[in-house]
């Protein structure tokens, strides 16, 4: 652990940016995505042993699923490309011609707070119309953007960035090092109260000056311009990640002059003045807003959108308002649409699904009645149609899940297990038979299904679950739809006697599912109760294995002896989708192909689309 | 008549102070403060940001005072500055969107009286006859239909099928006004046919329109002159608390049409719990109530003569 650079290897500074993030409410898979992208599946073990709070012991790293982390420097030598990597799907070629006025229109769900995101990432604006030091591409990695190189000290608490001379503020001032120096500055100040400033507390004494600590003053906080472009950031100990979190939102610039002239009001569209791609130039309260191109942003020439309108339109209404041809892609579409969109030959050609990679499953807890008797749990497996509820409950966006991990993962089991997986009620009821429950009786009273409140589509699951329970098995399930946290909190405590609850790969190896999900010795905490040393042995075992056949193998065995006993009853792996009107292309893909659009780290895909005539 | 309204009118503000005080007492009772750092879903500032915002809003000082001094600052019409949107005065957040919604309110409230009154007068007339029953259906399907759910249809409806509104939405032309009119004014329109149904048929029993038949006047007559007049004192009764509802806005429907109005304050200032706003947009209902309570008041002197305002 001696290269401080190689960060996503060191325990404590993993579990710093965890903090770091945490503090802005970053999810904990874009997180693990991030570092991921970074160190490979070392990062990733490593990121997400620091999401369960505790010391990352370096042993919860499988060893045996390292890839070699890629040789990623964090010190760009030179500049990157002009053009963000518009990834392969660019063929414009083959798209047909561009339409003459390059507008895009997709709505957005309620007002904005305002737009000074450097005061509060949640601010609900466009986060497009402010650029920071890094960005990320559409593969999660940070790379130059209004800095055009940046280099560590030795052991990486002192990072110098190196602003581009050639891109400007939205009315003509350069972007220096002063702007990100003050503007950070401005976020620390206690007196802004800027939500999220603890985001910036890896900057020397940032914490302190946040906390009116009276020891420091502002020109102790470790940000300093040493001239116009070169900004010297000295941080309170090694943290190899830095770019990470100067390429997220959170470290987004303000425009001084504005700020001091107009107070709050700076980023009304009469007032604002913005360094990033695109310039607010509209917003008319409580109705729409309207962006355009910032031409004085260093890669301007080659951002083909020219104009983005955005109304502020409520998720029941957007879907029509898409019909009719008022926006141009809708992010989040409606469950409830979905058979229509897929029966419906245009809509279905506009479909844009996207793996959201995790799986839902149901956790009969052991060490609660009814559970306690493995024959119950058993049961269960057998008395839950899940062909059924794919098809009827999810309408197809979803695949049956059988084993943990979700097919297009490596690893993927394609063995489902008939034995203790099939739908086959009469088996369900057979396995009661010597229990106290036999013929659907004696159940204990007060019994409930738990889940925490998520989508429409996932409660519905639930609910088609208890329906199934009761009437092959004759259980009363209420069903508990909890407060996010206070339910995931009381999960980890094992409070919970059936749990519905869901996993998302962080990072594309079994090691994150079947281990870290179930290895019982987590010195972390351990997320259900259910413990076997076999298993544990054979998924130890499999980190560690080099040959994939075996590897696979080994697994499997595993998967195999977690089904028999009953811990886990597997039920689906959810998808999502987006509508995308034809004319729009050049869609962000990520290096497998799939759409990326722009969540909790903004990655920004209106540098990629293309408007075609229509 | 002008001493009984300046007496109305200044006896409005002590009821105000009694709303402003139960408003203020249950909703800083209500739990997560916005300056709760461990009330769920509270800010993450640390102390000392947490001090200059709490000073910032006045906060930190004791409950009696804040409010005194919220009811000193009402008094110069200052109602402080939004929490949700912090670079926004209460006061510029409901002169912008107070008129759209009193607009939007006020179409409705024509349409309502428009069709809803001429609806319950021929349901009257032509008492358990094949018109009565298509304005009953009418009337239940209004009051019994959410308006959102009435919005929704209205759009797959006038925008999708028969397309003669070209957008599901907005507020920039009048052609943006008929659905959310529609959507808004269908309630009302069954509440009151209803209500003149009900008294115009109790009216039409009465001795003294038995006699206006007998003198030979014509049906027409009998109904507008004799029948009507009486018949619409319950109508006019419910007409001003309508008004003083429908005219601050409608979360739903202003929010599925984008119309820019009040309405989805009275839901989002809760859910926020910003404060300035919540106490703005209630004072602002109970005025409004207050104002229509006393001029349905004055108009039953216009309407029924034996009323006389003293």
């Amino acid at each position: 652990m001696s290269d401080k650079l190689r960060w996503w290897e060191d325990p404590e500074q993993v579990s710093l940016l965890w903090k770091r993030l945490q503090a802005i409410h970053v999810d904990r898979r874009d997180f693990i995505r991030v570092v991921a992208a970074a160190g490979g599946a070392t990062g990733a073990a490593m990121a997400a042993a620091a999401c369960r709070g505790g010391e990352a012991e370096p042993t919860t790293a499988p060893p045996g699923a390292v890839t070699p982390p890629p040789a990623v420097t964090p010190t760009p030598p030179t500049a990157v490309g002009p053009t963000p990597t518009p990834g392969a799907a660019a063929s414009p070629a083959a798209e047909g011609e561009l339409a003459e006025q390059q507008v895009l229109r997709t709505n957005v769900e309620e007002e904005p707070q305002s737009f000074d995101f450097n005061k509060d990432l949640y601010a609900g604006g466009d986060a497009v119309v402010f650029a920071q030091l890094a960005m990320f591409n559409t593969n999660n990695e940070a790379v130059p953007d209004i800095a055009e190189r940046w280099e560590p000290n030795e052991d990486a608490s002192v990072w110098t960035f190196y602003i581009r001379k050639d891109t400007f503020w939205s009315n003509g001032d350069p972007v220096t090092a002063h702007d990100y120096e003050w503007s950070w500055k401005r976020q620390l100040n206690p007196e802004t109260q800027a939500t999220y400033a603890g985001f910036l507390y890896d900057i020397k004494n940032a914490e302190k000056y946040n906390n009116a600590d009276p020891s420091v003053t502002v020109d102790d906080v470790g940000v300093k311009a040493l001239d116009d472009y070169t900004l010297e950031v000295t941080l309170e100990g090694p943290r190899g990640y830095f770019p990470i979190l100067a390429a997220y939102i959170a470290a987004a610039p303000a425009h001084r002059p504005s700020v001091e002239k107009f107070g709050d009001q700076w980023t009304e569209p009469q007032n604002i003045v913005c360094n990033g791609p695109f310039k607010l130039v509209e917003w008319k309260h409580d109705e729409y807003f309207v962006l355009e191109k910032n031409d004085k942003y260093w890669n301007a020439k080659n951002i083909t959108l020219q104009r983005i309108e955005r109304p502020i339109i409520t998720p029941d209404a957007a879907f029509l308002a898409y019909e009719n041809d008022e926006i141009d892609i809708l992010y989040r579409a409606p469950l409830g649409q979905l058979e229509r969109v897929q029966n419906d030959p245009e809509l279905s050609k506009q479909m844009q699904k996207y793996n959201l990679y995790g799986t839902w499953y149901l956790v009969p807890d052991p060490n609660f009645e009814p559970y306690n008797i493995k024959e119950v749990r058993l049961a269960m497996g057998h008395a839950i149609d899940r062909e059924t509820i794919v098809r009827d409950v999810l309408k197809g966006l979803g695949t049956p899940a059988y084993t943990m991990n979700p097919p297009g993962m490596p690893f993927y089991i394609e063995d489902t297990f008939p034995e203790y997986t099939e739908y086959n009620p009469d088996k369900a009821r057979q396995l009661l038979q010597g229990t106290p429950y036999e013929g659907g009786r004696n159940w204990p009273s007060g019994m409930t299904l738990t889940q925490r409140r998520e989508g429409d589509a996932e409660a519905a699951v639930g609910s088609a679950i208890i329906a199934m329970l009761k009437d092959v098995l004759g259980m009363e399930l209420e069903h508990v739809i909890g407060e996010p946290r206070e339910t995931y909190d009381r999960m980890w405590a094992h409070q919970i006697p059936l749990m519905w609850v869901r996993w998302y790969i962080d990072y594309p190896d079994p090691a994150n599912t079947l281990f870290q999900v179930w290895y019982s010795k987590q010195p972390s905490g351990h997320r259900h109760s259910w413990a076997n040393d076999e298993y544990d042995q054979l998924v130890l075992q499999a980190n560690g294995e080099t040959d994939p056949a075996k590897r696979l193998e080994l697994y499997k065995r595993a998967q195999e002896i977690q089904l028999a006993d009953g811990a886990a009853i597997y039920v689906y792996n959810p998808w999502n989708y987006a509508l995308v009107k034809p004319w729009v292309t050049n869609l962000p893909r990520d290096k497998d192909g799939n759409f990326t659009p722009a969540w909790n780290i903004f990655i920004r895909d209106y540098d990629y689309y293309k408007i075609l005539k229509h | 008549m002008a001493q009984y309204i300046a007496r109305r009118l200044l006896m409005i503000i002590p009821t105000l102070i009694a709303i402003s005080l139960i408003t203020f007492v249950i909703m800083h009772a209500t739990p997560g403060s916005p300056l709760q750092p461990t009330a769920p879903n509270a800010n993450p500032l640390p102390p000392a940001a947490q001090q200059a915002l709490a000073r910032r809003f006045g906060l930190d000082k004791p409950l009696w005072q804040q409010y005194l001094v919220y009811l000193k600052n009402i008094w110069n019409l200052d109602f402080g500055i939004s929490y949700q949107y912090r670079t926004r005065e209460v006061k510029d957040i409901i002169y912008r969107t107070f008129p759209i919604s009193l607009h939007l309110g006020a179409m409705a409230m024509a349409v309502a009286i428009l069709v809803g009154i001429p609806l319950g007068v021929l349901a009257a007339v032509n008492q358990n006859g094949p018109i009565d029953y298509v304005c009953s259906l009418f009337a239940t399907l209004g009051v019994s239909l959410p308006n959102f759910i009435l919005a929704l249809f209205l759009i797959v409806l006038f925008v999708r099928l028969v397309p003669i509104i070209p957008r599901t939405g907005g507020w920039s032309s009048p052609i943006d006004w008929v659905l959310p009119t529609l959507a808004l004014s269908l309630g009302p329109v069954g509440i009151l046919a209803r209500y003149t149904r009900a008294s115009m048929v109790e009216v039409m029993r009465q001795d003294f329109i038995r006699t206006a038949q007998a003198k030979g006047l014509s049906d027409v007559q009998v109904v507008l002159r004799h029948v009507l007049k009486n018949g619409l004192i319950p109508p006019i009764t419910i007409l001003g608390p309508m008004f003083a509802a429908i005219g601050t806005g409608s979360p739903f429907v202003e929010k599925i049409f984008r119309v820019p109005g009040m309405g989805r304050f009275f839901v989002d200032s809760l859910i926020t719990r910003d404060y300035p706003m919540i106490m703005a947009v209630i004072l602002l209902y109970g005025a409004f109530l207050a104002v229509m309570n006393l001029l349905v008041d004055v108009l039953y002197g216009v309407v029924d003569p034996r009323i006389r305002l003293s």
